[in-house]
């Protein structure tokens, strides 16, 4: 018996599901450039379209909130670069990559995590945001997390467009992004009712913390660490959004009497993050 | 053995490796392998439960890890403590070498054991990280079955955009 086991090889034996698990967990880089490469039964278990559902790897349980929400710029291991800098002349080159991931996934639909930064967008013209935005809107109605870091080009239609096909989104990040402003808002929260978190990093709007009371009363995790908020901002924000359970506002160099609104507001949030 | 302490003491099943070896595991141990809490819900675990795919080496660290975690769980200690302490077992539970690692995964699959699959499958997924597939093949112990033709196809059907 002992020998008989012996001679087997259990590696191959692992059954498909756990195959598919483990993939699951990987970087997108190494699903993109080994898994499917290994032998016949890594190249049948990856071509689960299940294999291709985010472009991080999911191997904590609270992966997508730590990579969409909770890191803060530069986001090291959570955004993985499958192409290690490498960066193609080719202004095409992200649509091609976004085209290909999609027809891994079975057309789309099981895609649940997206992020532009750092490969997808163009880094010459013309600018491919409303490309890639229409492929999103039209191949991913069950998005839940999108990054949009790294992409200036986009229009507002493009931009709502995502937002009238994708109401799954859950956590959104206009980080490093000029979108974040008031009819953008407003139509995210208008189509997609399930936001739970938004990440808002780099220069904020004058009325950010207006519109994202107004529009979003009821979020529950907000990351604006490193940005241009100020002691009004961050007051408005901590006394209207009553549910928020998570708020990052580390790095914010213009707070200046910050530590009495976490005084007000460490009653109700259980995680605030300050420096 | 008096009979009045039998009554008390706790329910205990046996369980049967590949190779033969009988293990004896309390109810909180075995309902914590899926498979056996169905049978014995079942009531099909007497006398005991053959598990034809895991041999006695990989079933007596299976069952570690299972009465570890349910030893932790009732232990009546706070729950951030609790998990912290499983947190330091788990880890120290998969500094095991790859094969072992591939068998506990396969038969936390087969045993239906939910945290140890994902444990197992955690550990064996940061094993693939920035390793070459010639290494990722020696690791996980499988062979280059592809034929020339049919590894250009996967190749083609995987191209990214560089080309």
């Amino acid at each position: 018996m002992t020998m008989k086991h012996q001679s087997q090889r259990p590696g191959d034996a692992l059954p498909s599901t756990a195959l598919l698990n483990i993939f699951c967990k990987t970087s997108i880089k190494d699903r993109f450039d080994n898994i499917p490469f290994v032998c016949k039964s890594w190249a049948y278990a990856s071509a689960d379209p299940h294999c291709w559902a985010s472009m991080i790897a999911e191997s904590e349980s609270d992966s997508f909130e730590v990579a969409f929400l909770k890191d803060s710029y530069p986001y090291g291991s959570s955004f993985v670069d499958p192409f290690d800098g490498r960066r193609s002349t080719d202004p095409q080159r992200g649509v091609i990559c976004l085209q290909a991931l999609i027809r891994r996934a079975g057309g789309g639909a099981a895609i649940n995590s997206l992020y532009f930064f750092p490969f997808l967008t163009s880094v010459v013209s013309p600018p491919n945001d409303d490309e890639l935005l229409r492929l999103i809107a039209k191949h991913c109605p069950n998005l839940k997390h999108l990054s949009f870091h790294g992409s200036f080009h986009a229009s507002e239609e493009a931009i709502f467009n995502v937002f009238r096909s994708c109401r799954e989104l859950e956590l959104i990040d206009f980080s490093n992004t000029p979108y974040c402003y008031t009819s953008i808002l407003q139509e995210l929260s208008c189509c997609c009712t399930k936001i739970r978190g938004v990440r808002k990093q780099d220069v904020l709007e004058t009325n950010f913390a207006y519109d994202l009371t107004k529009w979003f009363p009821r979020l529950r995790l907000l990351n604006v660490s490193y940005s241009t908020i100020v002691d009004l901002d961050m007051f408005t924000i901590v006394t209207k959004c009553k549910e928020l359970q998570y708020l990052d506002v580390t790095g914010c160099q213009q707070l200046i009497r910050y530590m009495d609104i976490v005084k007000i507001a460490s009653k109700r949030i259980p995680e605030i993050l300050y420096d | 053995m008096s009979s009045s302490t039998e009554l008390t003491e706790k329910k205990v099943f046996l369980l049967k490796s590949l190779d033969g070896v009988i293990f004896e595991v309390e109810e909180s141990v075995a309902v914590q392998l899926e498979v056996i809490r169905e049978l014995i819900e079942g009531d099909c675990a007497r006398p005991f439960i053959s598990l034809y795919n895991v041999t006695s080496e990989i079933l007596a660290l299976v069952i570690e890890y299972c009465k570890h975690h349910a030893e932790t769980c009732s232990g009546g200690t706070s729950a951030t403590i609790a998990d912290e302490d499983l947190k330091t077992f788990d880890n120290e539970f998969m500094n095991v070498d790859e094969n072992i690692l591939l068998e506990l995964c396969s038969a936390a699959d087969y045993l239906d054991i939910k945290s140890l699959f994902e444990l197992t499958c955690r550990t064996l997924a940061s094993l693939i990280k920035d390793r070459t597939i010639i290494e990722v093949r020696k690791m996980f112990n499988v062979e280059n079955d592809f034929s020339v033709v049919e590894e250009k196809a996967v190749r083609k059907e995987f191209a990214w955009a560089f080309k």
